[in-house]
């Protein structure tokens, strides 16, 4: 096991990549109760397209992700929840469009809750019955998150702004993906993207990391798991233009809700992209929020109430900045989204509120250590990236106006899409 | 600890905390004269201040004190209802700066003596909290429960949202502000509430030179049991929505302080607050009905809600499984095995509570405001020794008041 400690953070943690490729992580809280354990793949929504070395290409359905998640959850029979339950133990997963995660965390005794989510996660147990019945509940989830209007504006937002690119599709899915998906389909799916060699286990915990050690790797010793090759992940060609410039949809809500969003291209370096976002999300903080001299203003003359927000992300191939509120006056919030991208492509920030935000955001990474759900989701990212952890965390302290005005071309050839929900009672 | 008559402070010592909370909450009767005015109030307060007059000029003093945050919000604690100003900041030995602690009191100062109540900060927020009220209504799931609480729990605290109500705001003006204002700083029970890596007797000394509170006299009643009359009642709505959210309410018979009180708490466990329960089983597992049910305490009000959303030809379905759920539990109906599961999840989530600032601090004042040091390891035996006949006992004394049905239209 290797030792690594920051200083500044007062943090420290172990790691060692196993045998069989399993990258286990072991994060020291001493004096908690709680221990959080943490599985991950870097296999996510927007992965529809994958190839091993000298096969195929396979082509999943979309949401198939998802719906693998949801099918992990069984056990020689047994429903895993009820299992973690039965040890007094929580246990959940999410699927993003980047990876799927699962994770189970307990404040009582951990070595079975441990050798359980272990287990569980490397091993696929589905039939023709089981997958139909979840479809019906994968269904009954989705259209839960389309009457809630603001996930519901996201999701028109992504599918405005991509043609091909999978994230047009919502993380979970369509009705009809969900219910032409096959068993064949999910275990084709398993196969490629569950390997230990792909994985990452971290566990978040005050109890010695010597032990946990002993647990994990007797587990793995158990178990024997075919050489796996590589899987390439294949992209889809995507066109700087947005697929739909502008569209409106109506919900039986009170007040319109819009999303001015801006297409940029990816970043392929992991450091690089961190380091952009940081610029670009200090640009929109001086020019977009009550950081900004004029945003009272905005705010008096309605344009705005405090349902407004921006928000940058940059990934390998795909960057975005949205900017959203709630308004009755919808072209005066896109004339200050206009705007506001103008002041930021000039890099208009001035020196003291640089300063200030590195504060800000440098105490808020600091804080972020008190939660084990951050500290976990946040590393196996920085892992999946390739980035050192505590070099993340760090890399805004050192960002100098320089930094900003490289940044800001990443947006000199943006494309807009706008998305406007209206109340229902006004269409009618 | 009393800093002076109404005023007590609770300070929790803890290096594990990247952060130091402190939390100052204003206890003054839930009534519906004055719910609205207190939500409006605590906006007001942490919106602008008269040393730091402009959105600006608090976002940079913030940003400043090395993003120390601020915020406020009205809960309500049955017939109480608190108005809570919560600061953190980040724990000054991350830092460089040697007076952080001491400028973040300061400000704090600032923002609870100085506020500025004017009519720019009272009309904005005013609007703000309108919206705020409004988006609430139109989720359909936060819309049913406050609604059902609303007419389950009528005439009494339960039927009042301590965020306040939308047809009370537009009478609202800015002297009945400057009015409560007055009363938060001379009537309200105040207690503050300090957690992190402090030194105990140095922040005594602090809080009495920064926040010099007036004594003030203080006997709040929190706790009751809510009853209504009559037959349960049964509503239903409808809106342009595809999947229905349904919420149904019992009254408990058990107040807080009650001796069966811990046993009324695993059996709600048992019902419907783990995956384990009776109703996350039957009805999501067993029927495939919802992807989310849950079962919920309110335990200062004795009352006890469940939420679930389905698809509209499942709607009788689903209350129907939820009610023979709700029997099972009073005729002793389910195995050892599901109320022991039901412990072992509530213990390690008490014991979790010392893992997290926020669990704690609720956990000190609840304590407080009951008049009762019941530590975490008391509240665990207290669970520990719950048996079959307590659970059936405690849901026995329970009855169901009001179901709640927000469905899609007739003809869509």
């Amino acid at each position: 096991m290797r030792k690594i400690t920051s200083e500044r953070y007062q943090e420290t943690y172990y790691e060692e990549t196993l045998d069989n490729g399993l990258r286990v992580i072991l994060w020291e809280k001493k004096d908690y109760e709680k221990s959080l354990f943490m599985m991950a793949t870097p296999f996510g929504a927007m992965h529809l397209k994958q190839r091993k070395k000298g096969e195929d290409t396979i082509h999943h359905p979309c949401g198939i992700a998802h719906f693998l998640e949801h099918k992990m959850f069984a056990l020689k029979g047994n429903d895993v929840m009820n299992l973690f339950s039965d040890m007094g133990a929580n246990v959940n997963a999410f699927t993003s469009y980047q990876e799927t995660v699962y994770y189970a965390s307990t404040s009582g005794e951990v070595e079975d809750v441990l050798n359980l989510l272990l287990d569980f996660v490397q091993e696929l147990e589905i039939d023709e019955a089981t997958v139909e019945k979840e479809k019906g509940i994968i269904v009954s989830e989705l259209h839960m998150y389309k009457e809630m209007s603001d996930q519901r504006l996201l999701m028109e937002t992504y599918t405005s702004l991509y043609h091909n690119h999978p994230m047009k599709y919502d993380i979970g899915g369509d009705d009809e993906s969900v219910l032409k998906t096959t068993v064949e389909q999910l275990y084709a799916c398993y196969h490629m993207n569950y390997h230990p060699s792909n994985m990452i286990l971290i566990c978040v915990s005050g109890k010695d990391p010597e032990k946990l050690m002993e647990i994990i790797k007797a587990n793995q010793h158990k178990k024997q798991f075919p050489k796996q090759e590589a899987v390439e992940q294949i992209k889809e060609l995507e066109p700087k233009e947005v697929a739909r410039e502008s569209f409106s949809f109506t919900m039986d809500v009170t007040a319109p809700k819009i999303c001015v969003a801006y297409k940029l291209s990816g970043i392929q370096d992991p450091y690089e992209r961190l380091c952009k976002e940081w610029c670009i999300r200090f640009l929109l903080d001086a020019n977009f929020t009550t950081l900004y001299p004029n945003y009272q203003t905005w705010m008096d003359d309605g344009i705005i109430n405090d349902y407004c927000g921006c928000d940058i992300d940059f990934g390998e191939d795909y960057g975005t900045i949205l900017f959203f509120a709630e308004s009755e006056n919808v072209d005066g919030f896109i004339a200050l989204c206009e705007d506001c991208m103008k002041r930021i492509q000039n890099a208009e920030i001035e020196d003291a509120v640089l300063e200030q935000l590195k504060r800000r955001y440098y105490a808020q990474s600091v804080r972020s250590l008190n939660s084990f759900d951050d500290i976990a989701i946040s590393f196996v990212r920085s892992l999946f990236h390739h980035t050192d952890y505590f070099t993340t965390l760090d890399l805004l302290i050192d960002i100098t106006m320089k930094d900003i005005e490289q940044a800001t071309g990443e947006i000199s050839n943006q494309h807009r899409a706008i998305v406007t929900l209206l109340p229902k009672s006004q269409d009618m | 600890m009393k800093l002076e008559n109404g005023v007590y402070i609770h300070i929790q010592k803890s290096d594990k905390f990247k952060d130091v909370g402190i939390s100052l909450r204003f206890m003054a009767p839930l009534s519906k004269e004055t719910a609205t005015k207190r939500s409006l109030l605590a906006m007001m307060m942490c919106d602008r201040c008269k040393a730091y007059p402009t959105k600006k000029a608090m976002s940079d003093k913030q940003d400043y004190l090395y993003g120390t945050t601020l915020q406020a919000q009205t809960v309500g604690y049955g017939r109480a209802q608190v108005l809570e100003i919560r600061i953190k900041m980040v724990d000054p030995r991350y830092t460089k700066c040697t007076t952080l602690r001491n400028d973040v009191l300061d400000y704090l100062y600032e923002v609870i003596f100085q506020p500025l109540l004017n009519e720019e900060v009272f009309q904005e927020s005013k609007s703000i909290l309108k919206n705020k009220m409004q988006r609430m209504l139109d989720d359909p799931s936060q819309y049913v429960i406050t609604k059902g609480l609303h007419m389950g729990g009528q005439n009494t605290p339960l039927a009042l949202s301590s965020l306040g109500e939308l047809t009370d705001l537009d009478q609202i003006t800015l002297s009945d502000i400057h009015e409560i204002y007055e009363q938060l700083m001379k009537e309200n029970r105040i207690d503050i509430l300090i957690c992190g890596h402090v030194d105990e007797h140095q922040m005594i000394d602090l809080m009495k030179q920064k926040l010099p509170f007036s004594p003030r006299q203080v006997d709040y009643p929190t706790h009751y049991t809510f009853a209504s009359d009559g037959e349960p009642k049964k509503i239903q709505e409808t809106r342009d929505i595809k999947q229905c959210s349904i919420f149904m309410l019992w009254q408990t018979n058990t107040d807080i302080c009650d001796s069966d009180y811990y046993a009324l708490r695993v059996a709600n466990a048992m019902f419907g607050q783990y995956p384990t329960s009776l109703l996350f089983q039957e009805v999501r597992e067993k029927h495939s009905l919802c992807y989310s049910i849950f079962a919920n305490l309110i335990s200062f009000d004795g009352a006890m809600g469940v939420t679930t959303g389905v698809e509209k030809q499942h709607i009788e379905q689903a209350m129907d499984l939820v009610m023979t759920q709700f029997e099972r539990i009073c005729m002793g109906d389910f195995d050892n095995h599901l109320l022991e599961v039901s412990k072992t999840m509530m213990i390690n989530s008490l014991k979790a509570t010392k893992d997290a600032m926020n669990p704690l601090i609720a956990q000190i004042y609840q304590n407080a405001i009951l008049h009762r040091p019941m530590t975490i390891d008391e509240r665990i035996n207290a669970i520990q020794v719950i048996t079959k006949e307590d659970i059936q006992h405690v849901f026995h004394k329970c009855q169901y008041r009001l179901g709640f049905v927000l469905s899609g239209e007739e003809n869509k």
